[in-house]
């Protein structure tokens, strides 16, 4: 299947007009979408997911979800927020199937891209590795929230929108998931560095 | 926990980038996943309105049935597709019967028989009848005997056995009709004909009192209650044993709350003086006594006197004796009086 680069046009589209079009089936429009919304779709589920273990799948699964709703798109948030709250439910249900294992750091390095300090690169990522071990154990909507809010840091309001939930239920599941992540981390060197570089705003 | 935003004091953490390769692999299967469940043609307004329309009409139509089935109390929809039969019999074991507007659950060597529409004949045994709501002038009626039961919607259960009959009310209220009275039986009441002469009983168990039949000179005041005769002696004795376990219950009942509520307990005791059967002796003095207790030596006389009357050798009658002996001490009522 031969695929081209959508028009300049399309690009400049606003929400409203580009999901119509979607919607109604215009190729050159879907392929729009992808390609505007892709990176923050592949960002939302990394952040979830901490690599790029199964990412295809979920990647496809996510704009193939969205393209099946987005007649139903009507405007009450951004577009890109619309497809992470779709991103979010698919990660949850890949979550909730099975038990998740991190993939290891050569995994990890396949596509990775060159790193200037790397000495400082291959510490943050075993600590990121281990607290995303950890994160295995944590509920996927407890998981989902702190990733979204504390790894990645999407206000609270955002998390709130993507997660279909109350601000108040968001941070209740942060609490929950950060209480274990501190729990954890008190006994792991390397963790507890990690954990405490993440601090709360005075 | 601080519910502000919270930032990272190190560069953001990197994210893993796919690759090219693996961009084009996505983006080829997304698409080729949509193409494949590309949408049918968009149906037109119109069409869409019609289907609308014609849904909510549909849906209004059922709605006016469904009423109009409450209202008549003519359940068409519950109506069975085979033919009603006339008779229906459960031999071995009970048997649950959908019929038109009632569910009935015919306990084992019971017999009922459809006399016409809404009307039923309980000939022997016993049967638990579910009655959807029917209009207040349609309503369900079954026959046991020369009694009728008439519903509107309620639960009930009837029990037909040799010469007895007995009405228990689940929910709602039944009307009960016999010899041209008719007496309203309320959820967790009950109502009994049963029949009177029992010699073997009576011989067996010397608290029984004599039946109302008996009291009033030999004529009963009941009419005869024509049912068929049970097949089964055992479940005539069910009758009478649940008839006695009932009345015991009402009697410790009673007997439990003289001191908190005596008004209730001479209710009680004065319902159980009035009944058939193998209480009613120990309800009358019972009753005596516990009117003696409450300063009322007028009805405690009475009762008392009526037990001894009743039941000179029963196992009470010395006691009764002594607490009338108390009440008149010279033997005369009319020293009781002033």
């Amino acid at each position: 299947m031969e695929l081209t680069p959508p028009s300049p046009s399309l690009t400049q589209l606003d929400d409203q007009s580009l999901a119509r079009r979607c919607a109604a089936g215009e190729r050159a429009a879907q392929q729009a979408f992808f390609e505007r919304e892709r990176t923050q779709v592949h960002r939302t589920l990394y952040r979830v997911l901490g690599s790029n273990r199964n990412m295809e799948d979920l990647l496809q699964e996510t704009f193939i979800e969205a393209f099946g709703s987005i007649h139903a798109f009507r405007g009450d948030s951004s577009l890109r927020t619309w497809i992470d709250t779709i991103a979010a439910r698919v990660v949850y249900r890949h979550l909730a199937r099975r038990a998740l294992k991190l993939a290891p750091v050569s995994c990890l390095d396949e596509h990775s891209a060159p790193h200037s300090d790397l000495e400082m690169q291959t510490d943050a990522r075993r600590a990121l590795q281990q607290l995303y071990a950890m994160l295995d154990r944590v509920e996927p909507k407890y998981r989902i929230a702190y990733t979204l809010h504390v790894v990645d840091g999407r206000p609270l309001k955002e998390v709130a929108q993507i997660t279909g939930t109350s601000v108040m239920a968001v941070k209740n599941r942060i609490w929950r998931a950060r209480h274990l992540v501190h729990e954890r981390a008190a006994r792991d060197p390397l963790l507890r560095d990690f954990v405490t570089a993440v601090r709360p705003v005075p | 926990m601080n519910t502000k935003h919270t930032k990272h004091t190190e560069p953001e953490w990197p994210i893993e980038p796919l690759s090219n390769a693996a961009w084009k692999r996505i983006e080829q299967r997304v698409f080729e996943q949509v193409s494949a469940s590309a949408p049918a043609p968009e149906t037109t307004p119109w069409l869409r309105r019609r289907f609308v329309w014609g849904t909510l009409a549909a849906c209004s139509l059922a709605a006016c049935l469904v009423l109009f089935s409450w209202s008549t109390g003519a359940p068409f929809a519950s109506q069975p597709a085979a033919p009603l039969k006339r008779h229906y019999a459960a031999i071995g074991s009970a048997q649950q019967l959908d019929l038109p507007g009632v569910t009935v659950q015919l306990e084992a060597q019971s017999e009922l028989a459809v006399v016409s529409h809404g009307v039923y004949r309980l000939a022997r045994g016993a049967a638990r009848f579910e009655v959807v709501h029917r209009g207040p002038h349609d309503p369900l009626a079954v026959l046991a005997g020369d009694v009728r039961v008439e519903v509107v919607g309620t639960v009930f259960k009837i029990t037909c056995v040799a010469n007895t009959a007995r009405v228990e009310t689940y929910e709602g209220t039944v009307r009960v009709v016999q010899a041209g009275q008719g007496t309203l039986i309320r959820a967790g009441e009950h109502w009994d004909l049963v029949e009177l002469a029992d010699a073997e009983t009576t011989a067996t168990d010397p608290t029984r009192a004599p039946s109302p039949q008996a009291e009033a000179g030999g004529t009963s005041s009941l009419p005869a209650f024509h049912a068929t005769p049970a097949r089964s002696p055992d479940l005539n004795l069910n009758l009478k044993a649940r008839v006695s376990e009932h009345q015991r219950r009402r009697f410790e009942l009673a007997a439990a709350c003289e001191k908190r509520d005596p008004e209730r307990a001479l209710r009680i005791y004065e319902a159980l003086s009035r009944e058939p059967g193998p209480w009613a002796g120990n309800g009358l003095f019972a009753l005596g006594r516990l009117e003696l207790e409450h300063k009322r030596p007028l009805a405690a006389a009475r009762d008392l006197r009526r037990y001894l009357e009743r039941y000179p050798a029963g196992a009470n009658a010395v006691d009764a004796q002594t607490l009338l002996s108390r009440l008149i001490p010279d033997g005369s009522p009319d020293a009781l009086a002033h």
